[in-house]
Formats: C-alpha cells, sequence, structure tokens
C-alpha cells in the first residue's frame, strides 16, 4: 500500500481539501506522511493554512441592531392588505397630528435654515427611496464655520427626509483646517463623540499627509480625538468620493 | 406534523437573523443592501417553509434562498463592488489597530476583489466553517467545483495580499519628496 502521495501527484485541490479537515482518513494520512518527505508541500500547506486564517479573522462581527427575537415583515397578501389599512390610518393620523403641531406650535425642524444652502440642495433631490452620500471639506481655520457645520449636521440627521438613514456623511478636515482639531472645547469634542457613537453613518476623517506635516512643525496633536479615522491623502478620497457620485460641500 | 405548522422551526428561521448578515456582509454588500437581502430572505423561508423537506436542512436552505436572492439582485442591478476602495485607519489603539484591523481591512478588501462564485466558496468555507458538501447544497453546484473556486479562490488570494503587502512595503521605505523652488 501506497503511504504518500508523489509530490508531482499533489494537486492544489487536495492540499486545500487536507487544509479543511475534508480527506477521508487513508488520504489525510498519506499527505501527513508526503509534508514530512517533501519541504515544498509542507510550505504549500503552511501558506494555505495562513489564508484560511486570515479570511477566518476578517469574518464581520454580529451587527448589534438585529433583534433576532423581532419577527420579520411577513409578505402575505393578508398582511399586506393589513399593512396597507394600517399605513392609511398612520398616515391620517399624522397629518392631523403634523397640522395640529403646526397650527400650535411651529415647527423648527421644517424651518431650520441651513447655513451651508447646499445642503437643502441635496436634500431636495432626495426622494424617500434615494440614498445620498455628502463629504464635508474644511480646509480653513474657521471656528465659526467649524460651529456652524455641527448645527447642520446635527439638524441634517433629525431631518425627517434622512431618517432612515438614506444619508452617509464624512466630515473631512484636511490643509489650514486641520490646527482646529488642536484647538477643539470640551463641548465639540464631546459632540463628535456623541455623533460617532450614536450615528453609523457619519465619520470623521483626518488627512494623514497634513496631520503628519503638522505634528512634524508644532508636535501637538500627537492623539486625535476618539472617533476620528485617518485618510492617506485629502485629495485622493476627494476625487474618490466624486467619481462614486457623492455630494461635495467646501467648508 | 406539517413543517409549516413548527412553530419552533420558525424561531430557528428567525434566529438565523444574525449570520445570514454576517454572510451577506463578507459577500461585500453594504449593511443596507444586507438589510433588504436578509429581509427577503426570512420571508421567503417563512413563506415557504412547507417546502423544506428536512428540519435537519434548514441552515443550508436558508442560506440557499440568501444566495438566489443575491444572485437575482447581482443581475438587477449592474454589480459594482460596495467595498471602500480607499482605506481609512483608524488611529486609536495604534499598536493594535494598526497590526489587527488593517490586516481585516486588507483582506476584506482582497476579498472583494475576487470574483463573486469564488468569494461564496471562499467565505462560506472560510468564516462559516461549511463542509464541502454544505456549500455544494447551498450554491447547487458538484464538490468538484467548490474543490476547484476554493483553490483558485485562495490562490488568487494570496497573490491579491502579496500585491498590496509589496506595494505598502514599497511607500513606507520610500523617501520623503521635496520640492525644490
Amino acid at each position: 500500500m501506497k503511504t504518500s502521495f508523489d509530490a508531482d501527484n499533489v494537486s492544489d485541490e487536495l492540499l486545500n481539501a487536507f487544509v479543511d479537515n475534508e480527506l477521508d482518513r487513508k488520504e489525510h494520512l498519506q499527505l501527513l506522511q508526503t509534508q514530512l518527505k517533501y519541504p515544498a508541500i509542507h510550505l504549500r500547506i503552511c501558506e494555505l493554512r495562513q489564508i484560511k486564517e486570515l479570511v477566518s479573522s476578517a469574518r464581520h462581527q454580529e451587527p448589534s441592531n438585529h433583534d433576532s427575537s423581532q419577527q420579520p415583515r411577513a409578505r402575505t397578501r393578508k398582511n399586506r392588505s393589513m399593512a396597507a389599512s394600517l399605513m392609511i390610518l398612520v398616515t391620517i393620523g399624522t397629518i392631523v397630528f403634523i397640522a395640529q403641531a403646526a397650527w400650535l406650535k411651529p415647527d423648527n425642524t421644517a424651518r431650520y435654515r441651513y447655513a451651508y444652502p447646499q445642503i437643502k440642495v441635496v436634500l431636495n433631490k432626495l426622494d424617500a427611496r434615494n440614498k445620498t452620500n455628502i463629504v464635508f471639506h474644511i480646509n480653513k481655520n474657521n471656528v465659526h464655520s467649524l460651529e456652524a457645520l455641527f448645527t447642520d449636521i446635527q439638524r441634517l440627521l433629525i431631518d425627517p427626509r434622512t431618517e432612515n438613514k438614506n444619508i452617509r456623511i464624512e466630515v473631512l478636515t484636511s490643509g489650514p483646517g486641520l490646527p482646529l482639531l488642536d484647538t477643539l472645547s470640551e463641548k465639540h469634542l464631546k459632540l463628535i463623540q456623541q455623533l460617532y457613537t450614536q450615528h453609523e453613518n457619519i465619520s470623521f476623517i483626518v488627512c494623514k499627509q497634513t496631520l503628519t506635516k503638522f505634528r512634524k512643525e508644532t508636535k501637538r496633536l500627537q492623539q486625535l480625538p476618539k472617533g476620528m479615522v485617518l485618510t492617506a491623502s485629502a485629495p485622493e478620497l476627494i476625487k474618490l468620493r466624486r467619481a462614486q457620485g457623492w455630494n461635495y460641500i467646501h467648508i | 406534523m406539517p413543517l409549516w405548522g413548527n412553530k419552533k422551526l420558525h424561531q430557528r428561521v428567525v434566529a438565523l437573523t444574525p449570520r445570514l448578515h454576517i454572510i451577506a456582509r463578507s459577500w461585500g454588500c453594504s449593511p443596507d443592501l444586507c438589510d433588504d437581502l436578509v429581509q427577503e430572505t426570512l420571508a421567503t423561508a417563512l413563506n415557504k417553509i412547507s417546502q423544506l423537506r428536512k428540519e435537519a436542512a434548514l441552515e443550508v436552505w436558508v442560506i440557499r434562498i440568501l444566495t438566489n436572492s443575491h444572485r437575482l439582485y447581482l443581475r438587477q442591478h449592474k454589480y459594482l463592488s460596495p467595498l471602500d476602495s480607499h482605506e481609512l485607519i483608524d488611529e486609536l489603539d495604534p499598536q493594535h489597530s494598526l497590526d489587527a484591523q488593517q490586516t481585516i481591512d486588507m483582506v476584506r478588501a482582497a476579498i472583494g476583489l475576487l470574483s463573486d462564485e469564488q468569494r461564496k466558496v471562499l467565505t462560506l468555507v472560510d468564516m462559516e466553517s461549511f463542509s464541502y458538501q454544505k456549500v455544494a447544497e447551498i450554491l447547487d453546484i458538484k464538490i468538484g467545483t467548490v474543490m476547484s473556486r476554493l483553490s483558485r479562490a485562495r490562490a488568487q488570494l494570496r497573490k491579491i495580499i502579496n500585491d498590496i503587502s509589496a506595494r505598502t512595503n514599497r511607500t513606507e521605505t520610500q523617501p520623503d519628496l521635496w520640492r525644490v523652488k
């Protein structure tokens, strides 16, 4: 009986099956013998194991917002008609409520005027099914612009048109805007962290090139505020986002 | 007792939600698309649960529905890889994130560059630990096809990862360029 394979007869499929523990006992033992005999085979097996480990480690985590006990929508005809009736009732109720609210008390959300009117343009283009992405680019060292932006973003995230999270926001800081990060107050830092933890559709990004230069010159900002990530190059990111159809708003 | 009347079976289908989400994410779907696909899969599974022949095969059956929903989506939409080609680096906890998170991001990006067929086999075997037999059932292909696709996928992945690593090392060792006026 053959106790091992010839080195030339060992196919990649066989090695993969060995790594995945898919061979029967006889083949498994034969391949164990083969790898002892031929270091090159042993090396190939090690590489395959490494790849398997890497892929396994890249598995996504369970989504935190999933409640497995929640029943999904069953799309039966009966349920659809019930849902439709319910929706009509809810719609009528909502209209009545909004009308009353508008009559008794002004609706701040509807009346809010964005400091950056481009946001309004983007929102007007947005319908219920559509999705949109905005990159806000801060490259001026002006704290008032930053404050206006934060207020706009907070409003944008509670705007009825973006309630179903059909919007993704990136706040990119680079160039002359970077020193702003060094002067952020406690209030700003808390706000950034709050936005970052409460809304998964917003990212705060910093240009690595500018940051490196800033650190070299000033020895400051050795640690970025929590919730901020780096991009290798802001212009490259902007170019990419524009190519991907993102709305670009310069602050 | 008919399977469709089994409340426990319904619960088992619903309990698969997080896993379906993870699988769809590993195929490169955005979180929104994952939600849609998983929702579609669960609704189909619950509606057609009477068609399930063996209770033990529930998991494979549901993931097969997910595969079909994803295939249908790809056919209906011009497929653009939703994986972000622009790497974002988390600078907090640098020691850990540089090594671990960057590697994970790189591997995910590399998996995103594989063909859809290869990616599905690879993720089902390596991330979900399904046997070749089960993957063959889920994807409705022969075991031989699973083996060859997996083999090609790992070879391709190794090549992509080596390319990315080589490029990264080259960038790190390059000296800074200064423009002299």
